[in-house]
């Protein structure tokens, strides 16, 4: 938590953006429950959700009032003030907890106190489903800039080596965020018609093979023609296409499943397809390379039940090896896919360990980094939101 | 034309030039397209009305009116707000052009049904639902590309049926490209008419056409803590006499007049109607263009009231000059 400190006309200001999530909701009521006791009747408690505004004289009152009022995501914000001495808003649209008062001292108490009820309290898990998709939108429209471009975090630089994932924001009900940065990458292919890494960077396979997918998933195939020229005079003999040692296998297979999803006929896919297999079988590029390109595969219906068998063989013996603080958020959501892909049930304790993990691996902006406690990325975002997706969270 | 051109006799003995015959034929043209919306504004009308009927009792009756009271004054404060905004530029600004009759008849249409998602499953926010009750009543326009923009206009009416996209506010909106600039401008619009019915009126009645004094004592005498919470929403409403949006000295003004009754023993709840109200403008294109009047019988009293509950709104009216008025 970290907030700044302002004084504007005699009232001093404490604002932390982004530092407020609808999972905070119980360490919220906390913080207002320690500002009544210290306060007594004079705190007014005001809430809006869906455009309707209620005043409850308790702060354990807060929760049944928005459900009788809306429903959480449709709260606004919860104010809670004592007039002429302070006004804490928690603000729930932009995610941003405002304390505004007159004196200094008091501010610092609120900030201190504030942060306590952050660090003992506990997070509103049975809001994960609300809190996820509609944060996690918070966090994706941040990363869309004006021209329409997605970069990697709000205000950073576009990436397309791991964009594969955009296509499906679709099953979130997103999108307006592929079709927008489809309309981007229509206009800005290299010469040759393949994509770089970075807009301007010399044509690879994976960013090639990415945009393919956004295009063809936002209804643009023709646009994708050039590109799918790319990928097929680029193809190596073997039916691979030459990327570093690390993510052979993954480009294979995203690229053979662009062509696929842009109507390449299924023969002259099979080397690809083939060596993909092949290389799964034999050796890995790690959890979650080996996780993506089999979801590629699956997608292009390809049967791949002996290489989850084979995969199966590979995975660490407990799921806690892998998430202490310092895992791959990336490896950890791999991972538990490829369990669901072996029928694991989501009750099933590594699942349930996994779901702890990413909750608390997850920014207040409402996106997850890599590692935990780094800045939000769009990839790790993407990749845990599908997760979320996929044990009905989003329904 | 000169004189060898045709022409086109209506009467004989009277030659009518072919350039008056073209005039004439636009202004019919233009009439019959009018009359046509004119009878399916009708239609969505009846159809609202109708809807509503049936199901209004699904509405909570402690919420102030959400039923046809408020969806009359819903469109009046559309033609207002339209107009307004084409005079202030906004219009030129956003489109590119002035206000047009297919925008007029889409700010209708969805006017009279923004609020309709109100009386249906609650656990969805209701301007999706509307909108969703637009997207099924296919016979109630022109087009499949009209109705698919008065359903759009029901879901960005409000913040939270914008939630989906990542942000409530229709200028980044539009900014980043999610929606076009006319329906930025439009759901402005439908926001703004739709929040500025913050006044007494809304509290004449509940969704249920019950007389507003009986909720409020209703409400009063219950024993329990959760029927009370309703009554400063209530009182908010009662302390502001009216609420409208006009041009002043060629400036875009915000007037709130206020009930001096109120102002006394209900300051804050009318403070937080305030926030609530321009936290809803502010998401708006019309943010920080406007300047606001208070307005009161008494001026000092007003004074008064600024001065204590201001604080409760100040995050909304950052940057925003306001004015006191008799």
């Amino acid at each position: 938590m970290s907030g700044g400190t302002t004084k504007e006309s005699a009232v001093w200001e404490y604002r932390s953006q982004y530092s407020l999530s609808l999972l905070d909701i119980d360490r919220l009521i906390d913080f207002v429950r320690k500002i009544v006791e210290s306060w007594g009747e004079k705190v007014r408690i005001h809430l809006r959700a869906e455009e309707q505004s209620v005043q409850v004289p308790k702060a354990q009152m807060i929760r049944p009032a928005i459900e009788r009022t809306g429903s959480f995501g449709s709260l606004s914000y919860i104010a809670v003030s004592v007039l002429h001495s302070f006004l804490i808003t928690a603000d729930f649209r932009v995610g941003e907890l405002r304390v505004a008062c007159k004196n200094e001292k008091l501010l610092h108490e609120f900030g201190n106190k504030w942060e306590e009820c952050f660090k003992t309290g506990s997070i509103a898990k049975d809001l994960l489903s609300i809190a996820v998709p509609l944060e996690g939108s918070r966090f994706l429209f941040a990363c869309l800039a004006e021209n329409g471009s997605l970069n990697e975090s709000p205000g950073g630089k576009t990436r397309l080596d791991n964009v594969f994932l955009v296509p499906c924001l679709k099953e979130l009900g997103m999108t307006h965020i592929s079709t927008r940065f489809a309309d981007f990458l229509k206009g800005i292919p290299n010469p040759d018609g393949g994509w770089g890494p970075s807009p301007g960077m010399s044509s690879r396979a994976l960013s090639t093979a990415s945009v393919v997918l956004i295009l063809v998933g936002s209804g643009q195939k023709e646009q994708a023609k050039r590109a799918v020229d790319f990928l097929l005079s680029n193809r190596l003999p073997d039916g691979s296409w030459a990327s570093d040692a690390n993510s052979q296998i993954l480009t294979t297979a995203i690229s053979a499943l662009a062509l696929c999803q842009y109507g390449v006929k299924d023969d002259i896919l099979r080397s690809s397809v083939l060596f993909a297999k092949n290389q799964l079988r034999q050796r890995s590029e790690g959890i979650e390379n080996d996780s993506l390109a089999l979801g590629a595969l699956r997608i292009m219906k390809i049967d791949i039940q002996d290489l989850i068998t084979q995969i199966r063989n590979r995975l660490p013996e407990s799921i806690e090896a892998i998430t202490d603080t310092d895992s791959k958020i990336t490896a950890v959501v791999s991972l538990v896919n490829l369990l669901l892909d072996m029928g694991v049930k989501t009750s099933d304790l590594r699942i349930q360990h996994a779901i702890d993990f990413l909750i608390n691996s997850r920014n207040s902006d409402g996106g997850w980094p890599v590692k935990r406690s780094n800045q939000s990325l769009l990839y790790p975002t993407i990749l845990a939101m599908l997760f979320f997706n996929r044990l009905g969270y989003f329904r | 034309m000169g004189g060898g051109g045709p022409t086109i006799s209506r009467r004989p003995g009277k030659v009518v030039p072919p350039r008056e015959v073209s005039r004439r034929i636009s202004e019919m043209t233009r009439e019959m397209i009018r009359e046509k919306r004119a009878i399916r504004i009708d239609k969505i009308r009846r159809e609202g009305e109708r809807y509503m009927e049936e199901v209004k009792n699904k509405i909570d009756p402690f919420l102030n009116d959400h039923g046809p009271g408020h969806v009359e004054r819903v469109v009046q404060n559309v033609n207002n707000v339209t107009s307004v905004l084409d005079e202030a530029t906004f219009s030129e600004k956003e489109m590119g052009r002035k206000v047009n009759e297919e925008d007029k008849f889409l700010l209708e249409a969805a006017g009279r049904l923004h609020d309709i998602g109100r009386a249906m499953d609650t656990a969805k926010q209701h301007g999706l639902l509307s909108a969703d009750f637009v997207r099924e009543h296919k016979e109630l326009f022109d087009s499949e590309e009209q109705q698919e923009h008065a359903a759009k206009l029901c879901e960005l009416h409000n913040e939270a049926g914008t939630r989906e996209y990542g942000t409530d506010n229709l200028v980044e909106l539009s900014r980043k490209g999610i929606i076009d600039k006319e329906t930025a401008f439009r759901a402005s619009v439908l926001r703004v008419a739709d929040a500025l019915d913050v006044g007494e009126k809304r509290v004449k009645t509940n969704s249920q056409g019950r007389p507003g004094e009986e909720v409020i004592d209703e409400l009063r005498q219950s024993s329990g803590d959760e029927a009370k919470q309703y009554l400063p929403h209530w009182y908010g409403h009662k302390g502001i006499k009216d609420c409208g949006l006009r041009m002043t000295n060629g400036k875009l003004t915000m007037k709130i007049s206020l009930n001096t009754q109120f102002t006394e023993e209900h300051g804050s709840d009318i403070a937080f109607r305030i926030k609530d109200f321009l936290r809803d403008v502010n998401s708006t294109i019309v943010r920080g263009s406007y300047e606001i009047s208070f307005a009161n019988e008494d001026k000092s009293r007003i004074r008064e009231w600024y001065k204590d509950y201001n604080e409760i709104f100040s995050d909304e009216t950052e940057g925003v000059k306001a004015h006191f008025v008799e």
